[in-house]
């Protein structure tokens, strides 16, 4: 299956080096299509299958550029792309956002790595082909069935999980609720005109490890962290006819959270809280003549109920719904052109709200006009307009443009506006809701080379800056009230390097390395009143200036093994950078085999041991993240 | 041996202390603020960066995170409600950390902690040698308690019933007034009145929940509310704004002896009084409301028509040794606060960077 997966990978290493043969296919998404001028990073196969049993979160801090800034290992977790905050990173499954309405940010420890076959990220504005949110750039999640076998494949999972050290002097304990368990179900029928498959995942952690408190100096064992989450997603195909395609991806989770509190606190709310989402998308693809025609129909529904003994219960209920069409069309023999249409309905009931249930249209319209000169010049125009609620936001262009120098070097440039609608949270909390906020506006800028040999190597440096004006932040008033405001312009510049070396040793082993390395500096660069002057220039807080990450995978015969490595350096945790959070290095290995046990038959095991060397680390201030700890999974998989 | 020693060089230096706490409002008294004053920052709530800093009158600098440095990086914890000294002890309540921090006031250095018995710990008050009040919320923010401490031994050895959220507590004619706030969710309309002898409770009605207390030269007890506010909603659920026929305004009132004698009402509902200070000879009133400072005297029958200083703070209080007025300013929870230093005139001396979220100050 390894060998497969690697199989993919050069052949997605070929697509980038050829710009010529790329169009926009029936099957293809816009990302594929129209990505002149951007930064991609698409997610190994071998990466992915590592992280199945764990949230996107801990995927993209594995192995991409992005910084995960999560509340413990349990804890939300969002995510910061180039400077950026969550509300500003949008995370796209099957092209729908799902950046919430209310809070405008996405959990990414909500997210199952199990229902994604292909998880990408786009670095960088992209708020003309996907809207509001787009600003710092874009993770993109496909759950699809394109890499489903033909006729009927299965997948067993079964995870273990232990805190239990025995290098550390732990004591050994092997009840229910120190254990943690992941079990997966998989079934599809892949029928070549149709298809369908059920996908189903239940987890469980208790998360009580012991940590060194350093607020009171002693040694003890994080309380109220458990969680558990279940899900179920349904995928479904038609080959209508030979060139028209429906499909349709259903996605119900639950998830039941215990909320630790910090470890600076007495933590005796003993928070609890239940997210549950249900999100459905019915995609219609196919051709006309010359004409490619898409359509989509999306529901997206988040319900959370959050519960403490301190405060009083706290709950809403969010449905989106989004319709799209867009056509394509190849109007000369090197030049496309794309426009669409894209509707948003989104309603929200909170308790807080001025208004028992709000409502909120969207219309955009947008489209791209790629154009290849010669044989080594793409470019690319895209745009969007949107109305919210009847005003117009403002118009959204971004150009971009790819220069093959020579075979196997890529030059690369973008310039696009970016920006970000308030959320109804910012609109409408009772008390302190703004509801004349301005959208936050940005500009960004980037250049980049790439070096692709397709067969072994490729590496890739951007520098990249991205000034967002009417920055919205929530201050105190006069009164004490946090109210949002737009007082604050800040600027993101940075370096990212990327490179990753595929290697076949001999006939049966084959090695690939992965090297990821990030400069961030996103600072306050004008700040009005009631602002705080003393933050002028300084970094946002929780962005650390470097992050450097490697993976390091092998397989040899049926053996295969890896290695993983994130550091992350000292980070300002005050908005004044007067106090800092210290630099974490962890590194995780796994080493594992596949022995063939029937023709289509495959067994899978798998050892874990991650935060190999034990470090002692917090993500965010006062929130520990577990020592040294244990996995073990196990997976049969028929026609895989 | 060591211990014994340490217990008669405390109980001598409470004896001297409790003295100077319970009678501070008279003037001409030897104070123990002419070294400094404390300032307490209270961190952001579950930020874990409460933290102390300490004003230094010969240097006229305020040195930051001065119970971290002095104590080998031990963080403060989370969320320092106040700060109370008596004699060379200073007593720092953190609230969300569940605990009170005992410190040497001349060396900073962490003596003991007390974090048995305090689910939710607001303000200190020693009330003799040997017994100290601590108002507490309860875990669930609305059980309202009296922890009795012992200070030789730095436990709490006695918890009185009161009613909802027990906030400032201040002395006058032998007894201690408590205002209740209501809490964290929680509502009452009392000022409890304690007998620190017999640690009996009584309470009188003064309004919607009285909050910050101080007593006067004449021994009355001024309280601050910001009264009692309801949201209208039409029956579909949506916000029609200040429900006025059932909301009431905050007011400052006077209590002399056990009666409420004097009821002053804000004007608006919604924005009522809420810091309180009183001026060293006790007979200026320092207040907290509309977004400003106002200054009166304890004859006044209404709030003055001008601000005395146009700025709202976070945490007001009198400098005992000069009459200094201090105001704290938060801004934003995240990064450094300021203290502003004013003359009893109302004019701006000098303002001092803190840490986060500036509440308060002890003398």
């Amino acid at each position: 299956m390894l060998f497969i997966s690697l199989a993919k990978v050069s052949a997605y290493g070929q697509q980038d080096s050829v710009l010529q043969l790329k169009e926009v296919a029936v099957e293809a998404n816009r990302l594929d299509a129209l990505n002149a001028g951007d930064k991609i990073q698409r997610i190994k196969p071998a990466q992915l299958q590592q992280v199945q049993h764990e949230n996107l979160g801990s995927l993209l801090q594995k192995y991409s550029s992005a910084n995960i800034r999560s509340y413990g290992v349990s804890g939300l977790s969002s995510i910061s792309l180039r400077g950026g905050g969550s509300n500003h990173t949008a995370v796209i499954w099957e092209g729908i956002n799902l950046q919430s309405i209310t809070s405008g940010g996405v959990d990414v420890s909500l997210i199952p790595v199990e229902f994604m076959n292909d998880v990408s990220i786009q670095m960088g504005p992209a708020g003309a082909l996907y809207g509001s949110g787009a600003v710092g750039g874009a993770i993109h999640l496909q759950s699809d069935f394109r890499q489903v076998a033909k006729g009927l494949s299965v997948n067993l999972k079964q995870q273990l999980s232990s805190y239990y050290d025995p290098f550390d002097g732990d004591q050994l304990t092997f009840d229910a609720e120190s254990l943690g368990r992941f079990s997966s179900i998989q079934v599809a029928y892949n029928g070549g005109k149709a298809g369908a498959s059920v996908s189903l995942f239940q987890k469980y952690a208790g998360n009580r490890y012991d940590y060194y408190n350093r607020y009171d100096r002693s040694q003890e064992y994080l309380e109220n962290a458990a969680a558990k989450r279940g899900g179920i997603m349904l995928k479904t195909f038609w080959q209508l006819a030979d060139k028209h395609r429906l499909s349709l991806s259903n996605w119900y989770q639950d998830n039941y959270l215990e909320v630790a509190a910090p470890i600076s606190s007495s933590g005796t709310g003993e928070a609890i809280q239940e997210d549950i989402s249900s999100n459905h998308v019915l995609q219609y693809a196919g051709e006309l003549g010359n004409f490619k025609l898409k359509a989509k129909s999306a529901l997206i529904h988040a319900e959370l109920l959050y519960n403490s003994n301190t405060v009083t219960d706290s709950y809403y209920n969010a449905n989106t719904f989004v319709n799209e069409v867009s056509v394509s069309n190849r109007v000369a023999a090197h030049s496309n052109l794309l426009i669409g249409l894209n509707n948003r309905l989104e309603q929200a009931e909170n308790g807080s709200y001025s208004e028992k249930l709000i409502k909120r249209n969207r219309t955009a319209l947008f489209g791209s006009w790629q154009q290849f000169l010669y044989t080594d010049l793409e470019l690319l125009f895209s745009f969007r307009q949107e109305v919210v609620a009847g005003e117009l936001v403002p118009f959204i262009p971004s150009f971009g443009a790819n220069y093959q120098l020579f075979k196997g070097f890529q030059l690369k440039g973008k310039l696009a506006r970016a920006y970000r609608i308030p959320t109804f949270n910012d609109l409408y909390w009772i008390p302190g809701g703004n509801p004349d906020l301005n959208p936050e506006d940005g500009v960004s800028g980037e250049l980049g080379m790439k070096l692709s040999s397709s067969d072994w190597l490729t590496a890739e440096l951007t520098f990249y800056s991205n000034t967002i004006e009417n920055w919205i932040y929530w201050l105190p008033d006069e009164n004490g009230v946090w109210t949002p405001v737009n007082v604050e312009k800040v600027w993101a510049r940075g370096l990212e390097f990327t490179s990753s070396l595929q290697k076949q040793i001999e006939a049966n082993t084959n090695v690939q390395l992965w090297l990821n390395y990030t400069f961030t500096k996103s600072t306050k660069e004008e700040i009005k009143e009631p602002g705080n002057p003393a933050e002028l220039g300084k970094q946002l807080f929780y962005t650390p200036k470097h992050q450097a990450k490697a993976s390091l995978n092998f397989t040899h015969k049926s053996f295969f093994g890896g290695v993983s490595s994130v550091f992350t350096g000292q980070q300002f945790r005050d908005s004044d950078n007067v106090r800092t959070l210290p630099h974490w290095w962890v590194t995780d290995i796994h080493i594992g085999c596949k022995p063939k046990i029937a023709n289509q038959h495959m067994l899978t095991i798998n050892v874990g041991v991650n935060n190999l060397f034990d470090q002692t680390y917090e993500v965010r201030n006062a929130y520990p993240m577990p020592g040294r700890y244990f996995d073990l999974t196990i997976q049969y998989s028929f026609n895989q | 041996m060591k211990s014994r020693l340490l217990r008669v060089i405390t109980l001598l230096a409470l004896s001297l202390s409790v003295f100077t706490a319970c009678d501070s409002n008279n003037g001409g008294e030897v104070l123990p603020a002419e070294d400094g004053f404390f300032i307490v920052n209270e961190g952001a709530f579950n930020g874990g960066n409460a933290s102390l800093s300490y004003y230094s009158r010969a240097t006229n600098e305020v040195s930051n995170y001065v119970f971290e440095t002095t104590n080998d990086g031990l963080p403060l914890g989370d969320q320092a409600q106040s700060m109370t000294v008596v004699g060379n002890r200073g007593y720092i309540v953190v609230q969300n950390s569940a605990k009170i921090e005992v410190i040497n006031s001349e060396t900073f250095e962490l003596v003991t902690t007390i974090n048995e018995g305090l689910p939710s710990p607001r303000y200190f008050m020693a009330v003799s040698d040997e017994k100290a009040y601590v108002t507490d919320w309860g875990a669930d923010g609305t059980t309202g308690t009296i922890k009795v401490i012992d200070l030789i031994e730095n436990t709490v050895i006695k918890s009185i019933e009161t009613d909802q959220g027990p906030n400032e507590m201040t002395f006058a004619n032998g007894k201690v007034f408590v205002g209740h706030n209501g809490g964290s969710g929680g509502y009452s309309n009392t000022v409890s009145i304690v007998d620190p002898e017999t640690d009996a409770l009584s309470s009188i009605e003064v309004g919607d929940n009285p909050s910050q207390l101080v007593a006067d030269a004449d021994d009355n007890i001024w309280v601050t509310s910001g009264g009692y506010t309801v949201y209208a909603f039409d029956n579909e659920g949506n916000y029609l704004g200040i429900d006025s026929a059932n909301s009431r305004p905050g007011y400052l009132a006077r209590i002399e002896g056990e009666q409420v004698t004097e009821k002053i009402n804000a004007e608006v509902i919604g924005t009522g009084p809420g810091h309180l200070a009183v001026s060293t000879d006790g007979n200026t009133l320092y207040v907290g409301y509309k977004s400003a400072v106002y200054r009166m005297e304890t004859s006044s029958t209404s709030f003055p028509e001008e601000a005395f200083i146009d700025k709202s703070f976070y945490g007001l209080g009198v400098d005992p040794a000069n009459g200094n007025i201090l105001g704290g300013e938060a801004l934003n929870f995240s990064s450094a606060g300021t203290v502003y230093r004013y003359s009893a005139t109302g004019d701006l001396i000098e303002e001092y960077t803190t840490g986060v979220a500036p509440n308060g100050f002890a003398f």
